[in-house]
């Protein structure tokens, strides 16, 4: 049996770099804690040579010159925690989710697909490191010589089995007790209840250790284990095994739920497109990331932006738009509990919101305008897997620029839907169709320039009603080779409708149209040399929007030859159109 | 620079530049390597590829419609342009190519396209989208385009003046309509987003739904059609203007048709455009004149299907009970031969449609002009007939 650990040093601090990748060089110490009591909770090695130490107050800190102070934050946290297990997932499904900033990973059986294990661990290290993180990696023959081999070492190590002691007799005994310090911080803290009392035991046996002299894992792993048990129990011989790397314990395997979320909080509100778009793309990029790291791909992409003091204007009846969601709502529920929002879906909720601040007319302005933040939340849904964050951040900006929030953003939450990437096999002699990438893109802006309803394929209804028709989201079925083609129809005639059909006065003489007059259109008027109708047609007479309508074919001659037209006389009006020409 | 360096020799195809012209007949403009022939003395043009159309007669008078070329259909209204578009486009999509129809009017009718929609992209130009701060770009470039329009239309003297009182009452109401949408769009775009949204949102949910002008709408085709060209992959490409009028259409800049030829210049893609004038000049690779039928031919194709169907259905003297009747009186069985006016059926049975090659960039040019003539039927005849 062989396991790999990956751990993250200064947890805390690379989340905050995944988020913000120019801060890799420099210096940075993440603060924590309530105002006034703000102190430096950790801080990377070139900030600690800066003298920055976790524990600080904010102004020491801040007197160290070059160092880059950031707010904790947990939801970058959670998402550098699953960033990690997506890259451990990505070589074994055997994942133990130790802590925040550790997972353990079974590679029994993974040498013949990806090498031995120094190779899979150097691997593995390139793929945290893909995904925004660097972090230790160490192999040994059980999981906690494993664990303490990727926490004393920098970089990638590997134990041979049976030198476990030997390799980790270096090792301060400091190390041994990293396990629970840890666990404390991060997004991995649910286990901090449980083993709290354990890492007071293991503070106490620590104490004692360095009053002992015993300051290395060498030195512990060669105390006698019975004089070792009389004096620290069952905790202090657990320790040496520890100390030995002879520790024997089954992974616990976790199987967390495939959820690809990304989340930043900024410091500052953004209120112009183009920072937001600059966060955007960095969102995009991590989820990317992790998607391809699980080789999978996405079709839908949730986006939540937290805004801050949206305008509030009392008695106010406009629409409110389709996605922004009731905030009470949304502010009971987690991020990672969004509801999912089909943005196709002209909901309800819309209506309600609406009356919602109509409702709030009646509370006193100071009320009204308190600091109540609002979401705003878009859900963009692809017709076919994708995997690309250039495109991903196209179609976004295009749907913020229709759609903008309403106040600047102090949150952004992004969310990818995990599907199979879509696998297509084109022919060589097949005909070229446009790729879907750049599809989406085009539509998207072609939206943007006629209008998101007007930009489709038709689909006929099966109803005789005028106008049988629906927009539907374009996307053209692949060219398949060998398909049967459809028998050529020949030159059919083709009917150019007006929309909305022309109001025109029609003279009839003898039950038939003799003279016809269009106002907006000059080209339709004069005499009607040849009319053929009515044709009676009338449907959906139990609905209340009835249509019945009589129509005729008319010739007019005018100067450039004969022009065909069709007219109808509306029944429920008796008003005359135009509805199209024949061409 | 030195004196110096300023009277050293040029370099040699400078030199040639600056040489003047040759007096005709004393010497070569410009010596070509040996093998390189001018594409001007060559007995038979390169072909390039060619689609079908779907008209037999059409193909046999064009050779087909060349791919990466621009091909003109114009033509007044009955002429059948439409219909050779979309037996055009049937064809294409019969091939299982991706085709996009980028109409100016709105006005394709579905029913008439019997074709694969599925494989149809639809932009229905002619209606403005909602307008919000974010929104900008695209509203921007619109009106940047409008301008280009405008300063053509003042380049080409005032005609405005003279086609402005034409122009019909609600016309000139959106016109106006999206002018002020312009100016809102581009004024709120300059502010973050937080601003400016409320005012813009309440006035484009009143202004989105109207109608917007030609100049709009072509603003609309000729941004749609530029981002249909770039994307690529689309096997045709079709630009209906038919419905625009000419003292509109005549604005578009010449440079927007130079930039579609050059987009769709080695590219597989067939760029088709219906309108009532040439308007592509020198760009276009075809042009096709689509004539209307007077009406005496009208009445002779008629009195053709008239005949044939007397043969054809002379058992059935009840066949069209569709003959012009009074409305809310019983329909009266008359025979065909009786029937003295046409029945609803035979006025579109067969449309006669008469097609003049005017330009032909790939051929010689032809000595006369040369015509060809086809007809079309009523997507119900091919049922009714058979």
């Amino acid at each position: 049996m062989t396991f790999a650990c990956i751990f993250v040093p200064n947890f805390p601090v690379e989340a905050v770099v995944r988020a913000e990748p120019r801060l890799r060089q420099q210096a940075v110490a993440v603060l924590a804690g309530k105002p006034p009591l703000v102190k430096v909770f950790a801080a990377n090695e070139p900030a600690r040579d800066c003298g920055v130490e976790p524990g600080m107050t904010k102004l020491q800190a801040e007197a160290c010159p070059g160092v880059a102070l950031r707010p904790r934050s947990l939801l970058e946290e959670a998402a550098a925690h699953a960033a990690l297990l997506d890259g451990a997932q990505s070589f074994s499904p055997r994942v133990e989710d130790t802590a925040a900033d550790t997972v353990i990973l079974d590679l029994a059986g993974l040498e013949r697909l990806f090498g031995a294990a120094a190779q899979i661990a150097r691997d593995l290290a390139c793929r945290v490191s893909s995904l925004g993180l660097e972090a230790n990696v160490a192999v040994a023959a059980n999981p906690d010589a494993a664990l303490h081999g990727a926490r004393g070492f920098p970089g990638v190590t590997v134990i041979p089995d049976g030198k476990e002691a030997e390799r980790l007799g270096d090792l301060p005994v400091d190390v041994l007790l990293q396990k629970f310090s840890s666990q404390e911080s991060g997004a991995g803290s649910r286990r901090k209840t449980d083993d709290g009392q354990n890492y007071e035991r293991a503070q106490e046996i620590l104490e004692t250790l360095d009053r002992w002299g015993v300051r290395n894992c060498r030195t512990l792993a060669a105390l006698p284990e019975v004089a070792l048990s009389e004096r620290l129990g069952q905790a202090g011989l657990r320790l040496q095994q520890m100390a030995r790397g002879t520790t024997v314990r089954p992974l616990v395997v976790s199987e967390p739920a495939l959820s690809f979320e990304e989340a930043i909080e900024l410091e500052y509100p953004v209120a112009l497109l183009e920072p937001l778009a600059f966060l955007l793309n960095r969102l995009l990029e991590q989820l990317c990331a992790r998607l391809s790291a699980r080789a999978l791909a996405t079709n839908e992409l949730r986006l939540r932006l937290e805004l801050e003091n949206p305008p509030r204007r009392y008695g106010d009846t406009r629409e409110i738009d389709d996605l922004e969601i009731d905030d009470c709502r949304l502010k009971n529920q987690q991020p990672t509990s969004l509801p999912r929002i089909n943005a196709d879906q002209p909901s309800r909720n819309s209506k309600l919101e609406t009356r919602n601040y109509t409702g709030h007319g009646s509370l006193t302005t100071d009320q009204g305008l308190s600091h109540r933040q609002s979401f705003y939340a878009r859900a963009l849904h692809l017709p076919l897997p994708m995997l690309n964050p250039k495109t991903f951040l196209k179609l976004l900006q295009l749907e913020l620029q229709a759609h903008p929030p309403e106040a600047p953003v102090t949150k952004v939450w992004l969310a990818a839907e995990p599907v199979r990437p879509r696998a297509a096999q084109t022919g060589l002699f097949l005909p070229l169709s446009p790729e879907p990438e750049k599809l989406e893109l085009t539509l998207a802006r072609i939206a943007g320039v006629v209008g998101k309803s007007r930009v489709g394929s038709p689909e006929i209804l099966d109803t005789h009603r005028p106008e049988n028709f629906r927009l539907r989201h374009f996307t053209p079925a692949a060219p398949q080779a060998g398909a049967e083609l459809p028998e050529k129809t020949g030159p059919l005639t083709a009917l150019r409708l007006f929309r909305p059909p022309l109001r025109a006065s029609v003279l009839m003489h003898a039950g038939a149209p003799v003279r016809i007059t269009a106002a907006i259109q000059p080209e339709v008027r004069g005499e009607i040399v040849w009319s053929a109708g009515p044709w009676h047609a009338s449907g959906e007479w139990w609905k209340e929007d009835a249509w019945a309508r009589e129509e005729w074919d008319v010739i007019l001659q005018n100067e450039t030859g004969a022009a065909l037209y069709r007219l109808y006389r509306d029944a429920s009006s008796g008003q005359w159109f135009v509805e199209g020409s024949y061409d | 620079m030195s004196s110096a360096a300023i009277r050293a020799p040029l370099p040699s195809p400078v030199l040639a530049l600056q040489t003047p012209f040759p007096e005709p007949g004393r010497g070569r403009l410009l010596e070509l390597p040996r093998g390189v022939v001018p594409g001007s003395r060559l007995e038979v043009r390169p072909a390039p590829a060619t689609v079908p159309s779907g008209i037999a007669e059409i193909d046999a008078l064009t050779g087909g419609l060349p791919r990466g070329a621009l091909t003109e259909i114009f033509g007044a209204a009955s002429s059948g342009r439409t219909s050779m578009m979309l037996s055009a486009l049937a064809e294409a999509t019969r091939r299982q190519e991706v085709c996009a129809l980028v109409d100016a009017g709105d006005s394709l009718h579905p029913e008439s396209a019997a074709m694969d929609l599925r494989r149809l992209l639809w932009i229905r130009c002619g209606e403005n989208p909602p307008l919000r701060p974010g929104e900008t770009k695209a509203i921007d470039d619109l009106k940047i385009d409008d301008c280009q329009l405008q300063n053509q239309l003042s380049a080409a003297g005032g005609q405005r003046s003279i086609s402005l009182p034409q122009i019909h009452a609600e016309e000139r109401g959106s016109n106006s309509q999206s002018k002020i949408v312009n100016r809102q769009s581009s004024f709120a775009g300059r502010w973050p987003l937080t601003t400016g949204h409320c005012f813009s949102n309440r006035q484009s949910s009143i202004f989105n739904r109207k109608s917007c002008s030609w100049d709009s709408r072509l603003a609309q085709v000729l941004k749609a059609t530029d981002l249909l060209l770039q994307s690529g992959g689309f096997g045709m490409v079709v630009v209906d203007l038919a419905d625009v009028p000419p003292r509109f259409a005549r604005r578009i800049p010449l440079a927007s048709w130079f930039r579609f030829r050059r987009a769709v210049e080695n590219t597989p893609t067939v760029l088709l455009v219906l309108e009532q004038e040439p308007y592509a000049k020198t760009c276009a690779s075809l042009v096709l004149k689509m004539q209307p039928t007077t009406f005496e031919q009208q009445r002779s194709a008629f009195a053709d299907q008239h005949s044939a169907l007397s043969i054809q259905h002379s058992a059935s003297e009840t066949f069209f009970q569709e003959c012009p009747i009074q409305a809310g009186a019983p329909p009266v069985p008359q025979s065909i031969s009786n029937c003295k006016a046409p029945a609803h059926a035979h006025i579109l049975r067969i449309l006669p449609v008469k097609a003049e090659l005017v330009h032909a960039r790939l051929q010689r040019k032809p000595a006369r002009s040369v015509t060809a003539q086809f007809q079309t039927r009523a997507a119900w005849a091919n049922s009714f007939v058979g």
